[in-house]
């Protein structure tokens, strides 16, 4: 089976030699949830925007549907995936429905239809239909999360790369957006996304990855890779996994 | 969206026409036109064809370029303050066109005086490009403009004065208020196809525009990374500044106000937004050039003196209906 993304040996360095990505590779199949979790800096959001084409690495390949990402052109990247950034930005003060076409742009004007029927299936899936004609500027910074998501569905993609969708919600959207992302890898489709709730990422993650200063330190399942001594490596806290609730408890964090 | 349109096109073509009919003479256009037609050089073809046809085109046409410009730099810097004379784009570039023109370059071929000018537009922009980088928030960089604004007047006078040229003064008035009175056919031909060039341009970038709405970061995602765009759309806005400027000088706020009066038709959609200003600024300028010749005075007003009247007001009011 091809991998819908496959990185390998990602390298990337700051002018003062400062490394950001240390040789990071990975792999995202059809149909599986693949979380990258780390603490604070340990280079999460800068391996997406490498992964999403925002950021060259210095070195290192990204082979997506099996083609070298450099060979394809900007617009047929972004007909195979779709990204979420951590903090969307709206320059223009536009209604939701609006937001969420222009998922749509790259598609040109020859598939409106269609076009039309994603954006309102998106907005349906996020529970946002209501809220199409709104204003964005008006809504709450988690109902803009929740619009961005619908956007970034509504381009209908293959692989969906997104950075951190639960960091403004109340735990009740925290779920939804999780089962969105789950419904979309059932549906074959392969999501990579960078979480902070470790406890999320044990219950919707099939496989996670654990980055610690730019590189991975552990890959596998979230049982093996929430161990104790992974735990206490990259964000120094004395933690474990209870498997049976997929709920990660913390002891201490001296 | 599209009455509204078409309601635009019928509202320029209906100044175009008061504008053919506008001028200190009294002209019968049949006559004129039957004149042309038997081949005969009566005063009135020459008044029509040769007086006010450059300048009703000249109107029409440098009021759809600036437009444009503004609706681009608007949607390239996300600013809805950027305008191609608030930035200093048209100021640079008059300031290379007055050096041209003054310092006898432009005699060397037709195509150097709106070339110094695209440059200096040009040049203009791709400054501006490089401060968006450093200073982020959108009042820093139009005092940047402000600042690059007053430095290139400066220095346009100061050209100006070591000219060899002892009517140059006279002609500081036209590089910085701007005007289209009194322009030959000639000139028309000259920006035409700067025109042609620097708006196919900006409109083929009309949907990066689109997906700068979200961000650079963002755009890229949707297959419109700026990197593939930023020069069709400092190519674009030094075209039409530039052809507009060179024969034209710089008129201001047009590029500034269409953009903003129009913006809400257009639901906020700044591709969009491009088409619209087209027709936009031909209305606001043919508007302003009818004024200028049936207001009483023994002079008559610079153009860019009344966009300047009719623009500052109208902006501060809309900026006042917009916070409340």
């Amino acid at each position: 089976m091809t991998a819908l993304l496959s990185a390998t040996g990602l390298l990337l360095q700051t002018g003062d030699g400062r490394i950001l990505l240390n040789r990071v590779s990975l792999q995202v199949n059809a149909g599986e949830i693949v979380g990258i979790i780390g603490a604070n800096g340990a280079g999460k959001s800068t391996l997406l925007k490498v992964l999403a084409g925002i950021k060259p690495a210095q070195s290192g390949r990204v082979l997506l549907m099996g083609q070298d990402a450099n060979s394809q052109s900007a617009l047929q990247r972004a007909r195979l995936q779709s990204y979420l950034e951590q903090r969307p930005v709206l320059h223009w003060p536009m209604r939701v429905q609006q937001v969420v076409a222009l998922a749509r742009l790259q598609f040109g004007d020859g598939e409106l239809a269609a076009g039309a029927n994603a954006v309102a299936q998106a907005l349906a899936a996020t529970g946002m239909g209501d809220f199409s004609q709104r204003d964005f500027q008006q809504l709450s910074e988690g109902e803009k999360l929740l619009v961005n998501l619908a956007r970034v569905l509504a381009s209908e993609p293959r692989l969906l790369l997104a950075d951190e969708p639960t960091a403004a919600l109340d735990p009740a959207h925290q779920q939804r957006v999780m089962q969105l992302l789950r419904q979309r890898a059932q549906d074959g489709k392969g999501v990579l996304v960078v979480l902070h709730d470790l406890t999320l990422a044990a219950r919707y993650c099939d496989r996670l990855l654990l980055l610690h200063e730019g590189a991975v330190i552990a890959e596998g399942s979230p049982a093996a890779v929430l161990s104790r001594a992974n735990l206490q490596r990259a964000f120094q806290i004395d933690a474990v996994l209870d498997a049976g609730n997929s709920t990660v408890i913390i002891h201490n964090n001296s | 969206m599209r009455t509204s349109l078409v309601f635009l096109c019928v509202l320029v073509a209906v100044l175009w026409l008061i504008e053919l009919q506008s001028g200190a003479a009294s002209v019968n256009s049949w006559v004129a036109l039957t004149d042309w037609w038997h081949g005969i050089n009566s005063v009135a073809r020459i008044i029509l064809l040769e007086v006010r046809l450059p300048r009703a085109l000249l109107a029409l046409l440098v009021g759809a370029a600036l437009a444009i410009s503004g609706a681009a730099l608007q949607g390239l810097l996300r600013n809805p303050l950027a305008s191609p004379d608030i930035l200093g784009v048209s100021q640079t570039s008059a300031l290379l066109a007055v050096c041209a023109l003054y310092f006898g370059f432009s005699r060397l071929a037709w195509f150097v005086l709106p070339l110094a000018a695209l440059g200096g537009a040009a040049l203009a922009v791709l400054l501006l490009l490089q401060l968006t980088r450093r200073l982020a928030d959108a009042q820093s960089l139009i005092l940047a403009g402000i600042a690059l604004t007053a430095l290139t007047s400066a220095l346009t006078t100061f050209a100006l004065n070591y000219a060899p040229n002892p009517y140059a003064l006279q002609e500081v008035y036209f590089w910085m208020l701007g005007s289209v009175a009194n322009r030959s056919i000639a000139e028309v031909l000259l920006a035409v196809p700067f025109f042609a060039v620097g708006t196919a341009l900006l409109l083929s970038s009309r949907r990066c525009l689109d997906a700068l709405s979200l961000g650079e970061d963002t755009a890229a995602t949707l297959g419109f990374p700026l990197s593939h765009y930023r020069w069709r759309l400092i190519v674009g806005v030094a075209c039409n500044v530039g052809a507009a400027v060179a024969v034209s000088g710089s008129i201001g706020f047009v590029g500034l106000i269409v953009p903003h009066i129009l913006r809400p038709l257009v639901k906020s959609q700044p591709g969009q937004l491009l088409w619209w200003s087209l027709p936009g600024g031909s209305a606001l300028v043919l508007l302003a050039d009818v004024l200028v010749q049936h207001l009483p005075g023994t002079q008559e007003l610079q153009l860019g003196v009344l966009t300047a009247l009719l623009g500052g007001p109208f902006f501060l009011w809309l900026l006042l209906r917009q916070r409340s």
